[in-house]
């Protein structure tokens, strides 16, 4: 009940604040200058949610529910009530009650981490009362029968109301707990997988592969292959490429599991026969440590390679320069025959391999933490079936959210389709995240 | 046919050079010479060459592989000269240091180190010897590096090559004599009239020749060099060895 509950009032938030604003920006031209100039910031930001609101393409299923104010929900109200309590107590603390060096640091964080939710809840308060001052304004008025001063303070009471509402966003945007490895650049890696007959696997894979290079193109990202392995007949085995930019694995983070592909085909083996066929390809999202980060000890891996056997130097010839590193203390192995030098192979191999040591660390912290949320990023994700891809319906289905894009074409672009999915994809996820956070927060409260 | 001369180029260190036959492949291996010899010239002060970046020579350049990858990793102000007894391996490092725009800092000189006699300290007795090939090179100065990959095939091993390198490449880059040490002796003969007191000697060889060499070099105490380090290559096989001159390093070359 109350995560439901906190799920509509997230999206209430999102979606009505923007019909409100959205409708009124078109009857109230004047009005515009009197906005706040943050709004116009958050607008922009959430500008192609907004698009995709009112053009056709997405079908998205939300109830619009009424106009009612439904912040006044009890789990958010006791909740920033208790962390304003909380950072009341600790000024005081700072102030007047002498503590030692080491709780002092902590309290002292733990101060400038609730001060901007501080100051938003403070905020907040002043404008509700503002907002509840003008409504008796409003009463008193209808009552002396004054239809201008009533209009006028009914505007005044929707500018509030709408400062309300992008405050109330703000305080969202600060309270939902965020992902350490956000920032992270990225490996990512597809692999086709198996069918009884026929090629579209590959096939498939190739092109999903093609729509991420375009999508890190259209983000203005870094890509760079490291692997690259083609099947016959133009489709693709498996390929691995790493990715940096800005917050690249924030983007990308949901897009690791399997996905499905369901089509005839029109090209490749399988299309002598025009039946509905249908295969799967999965994508691996690893988050890229820093240097820092993972530590290697060179005694710790032994290098494989081609010219192991024999004398080697003058006496070989052979141009195989594939590098095979193992580590030994994990077991991992990782393989590199990209580039025609050992050196840059076991370069770019060192650099998997410090991925994968890092994503075990990533593993490790993840299943710490029991969530049941829809949306997981972790070992349990990676064997779901998270997107089909149907072709002979022209649709594109994320089982996760239950959200539906047409024109698949437009979609393996790897453009703006693809965009306002992921978009789709992290609100969810922060909604979820939201709503435990209020969970945990009412149980222990209890 | 090996790969790289149907492709008529490879890469090296980085750099596409290109490849011709008959001379000799570049390695993957030698890479890790390059790269040695880079560490050990960044950790010497920078008044190491007259000119703010040493002199190196090269003997037996090939394609011109070790000489073109140093040169466009070093300071501006270093130079190289190539020297190699193929006239065919002469014109292509001449061209691949075209290609990569190096042309002004090498040098390359058709010479080969194992003609003319030994210097008389070899001879053990009173014959003097006349033929002092190696005053061509004089006039550029003392060298701060010698640098070589020579040819280290023992010659019995020659037979059991893989036929792509017996048939393609030159047996006279790869043939070292009995032991393999025919070119690898001269060159270290040479050190002594060419090198600076501080200079180093980087040498590839064979996994068999760092004891080879140590003896060899304890046999000729006048020559005064010492084998200070061996270094494995990536397959964990004794690759590469750097020598310098033991004793008290004088600033001039002994006997000029």
């Amino acid at each position: 009940m109350n995560r439901h509950l906190c799920v509509w009032l997230f999206r209430h938030l999102s979606l009505d604040g923007y019909h409100q604003h959205h409708i009124r920006l078109h009857s109230q031209q004047f009005r515009q200058i009197r906005l706040d100039t943050r709004m116009w910031i958050f607008r922009q930001n959430r500008n192609y949610i907004l698009h995709s609101l009112l053009s056709k393409n997405s079908s998205r299923r939300y109830c619009h529910r009424d106009t009612r104010m439904p912040w006044k929900h009890k789990a958010l109200q006791k909740y920033m009530g208790d962390l304003n309590k909380e950072y009341l107590k600790l000024d005081q603390c700072l102030q007047h009650i002498p503590v030692n060096e080491g709780d002092r640091r902590s309290l002292n964080q733990r101060h400038a981490e609730l001060a901007p939710l501080a100051a938003i809840y403070q905020e907040i308060q002043e404008a509700e009362q503002a907002v509840e001052e003008l409504e008796s304004m409003c009463e008193s008025l209808n009552k002396q029968d004054e239809k201008q001063l009533q209009e006028l303070v009914l505007e005044e009471k929707q500018t509030i109301d709408q400062k309300i509402n992008m405050l109330y966003n703000e305080l969202f945007q600060s309270l939902v707990p965020k992902d350490k490895y956000d920032k992270n650049d990225v490996i990512l890696e597809v692999t086709s997988g198996r069918t009884t007959g026929g090629d579209i696997c590959q096939q498939f894979t190739r092109e999903i592969f093609d729509m991420y290079q375009s999508y890190s193109c259209y983000k203005h990202w870094n890509l760079e292959l490291l692997n690259y392995t083609p099947a016959d007949y133009g489709g693709l085995h498996h390929a691995a490429a790493r990715i940096s930019g800005d917050n690249v694995y924030k983007h990308l983070k949901y897009e690791g599991g399997i996905h499905r592909v369901q089509r005839i085909p029109e090209v490749g083996l399988s299309s002598r026969m025009q039946r509905i066929h249908t295969g799967t390809m999965s994508v691996i999202v690893l988050p890229q440590p820093d240097e820092i980060d993972v530590k290697v000890d060179p005694r710790d891996l032994r290098v494989d390679t081609f010219r192991a056997r024999g004398a080697g130097g003058q006496h070989v010839n052979t141009t195989d320069s594939a590098v095979r590193l193992v580590h030994i203390p994990t077991g991992l192995v990782v393989e590199c025959q990209q580039e025609r030098s050992q050196i840059k192979n076991k370069e770019i191999a060192l650099r998997v391999l410090r991925a994968k040591l890092y994503q075990q660390i990533v593993e490790k912290d993840k299943c710490q933490q029991q969530s049941s949320r829809k949306l997981q990023v972790g070992t349990r994700a990676q064997s779901e079936r998270i997107r089909t891809y149907n072709f002979t319906q022209d649709r594109v289905t994320d089982h996760r959210i239950a959200y539906e894009v047409r024109d698949i074409k437009e979609f393996l672009c790897g453009e703006k389709a693809l965009d306002q999915l992921i978009q789709r994809l992290l609100q969810s996820a922060d909604e979820e995240a939201m709503a435990e956070l209020l969970d945990k927060n009412f149980k222990s409260a209890k | 046919m090996p790969v790289q001369y149907i492709l008529r180029e490879w890469d090296f260190q980085g750099l596409n050079l290109k490849m011709a036959p008959p001379v000799f492949i570049p390695r993957p291996e030698t890479e890790e010479l390059v790269d040695w010899v880079l560490e050990e010239e960044a950790q010497r002060p920078c008044a190491a060459g007259t000119q703010g970046g040493p002199l190196i020579l090269e003997v037996g350049c090939g394609s011109g592989a070790i000489a073109l990858s140093l040169l466009s990793q070093l300071p501006q102000q270093s130079q190289v000269i190539a020297v190699d007894k193929e006239e065919a391996a002469i014109c292509l490092t001449h061209e691949n240091a075209q290609r990569l725009q190096l042309q002004d800092r090498i040098r390359i000189v058709p010479l080969d180190v194992t003609l003319g006699t030994l210097p008389r300290i070899f001879l053990g007795g009173g014959v003097l010897d006349t033929e002092r090939w190696w005053t061509h090179l004089l006039p550029w100065g003392p060298m701060d590096l010698v640098v070589s990959n020579p040819p280290y095939v023992f010659h019995q091993d020659m037979e059991q090559l893989a036929p792509e390198i017996c048939s393609y490449e030159d047996p006279a880059a790869l043939d070292g004599g009995k032991e393999g040490m025919d070119v690898i002796i001269h060159i270290l003969a040479l050190v002594p009239q060419l090198l600076k007191g501080s200079g180093s000697v980087f040498l590839e060889v064979e996994p068999r020749h760092p004891g080879l060499v140590s003896s060899w070099l304890r046999s000729q105490p006048d020559l005064h060099l010492d084998l200070v380090a061996v270094r494995r290559d990536f397959c964990g096989r004794p690759r590469f060895l750097h020598i310098r001159r033991s004793g008290p390093q004088c600033g001039c070359p002994v006997g000029t």
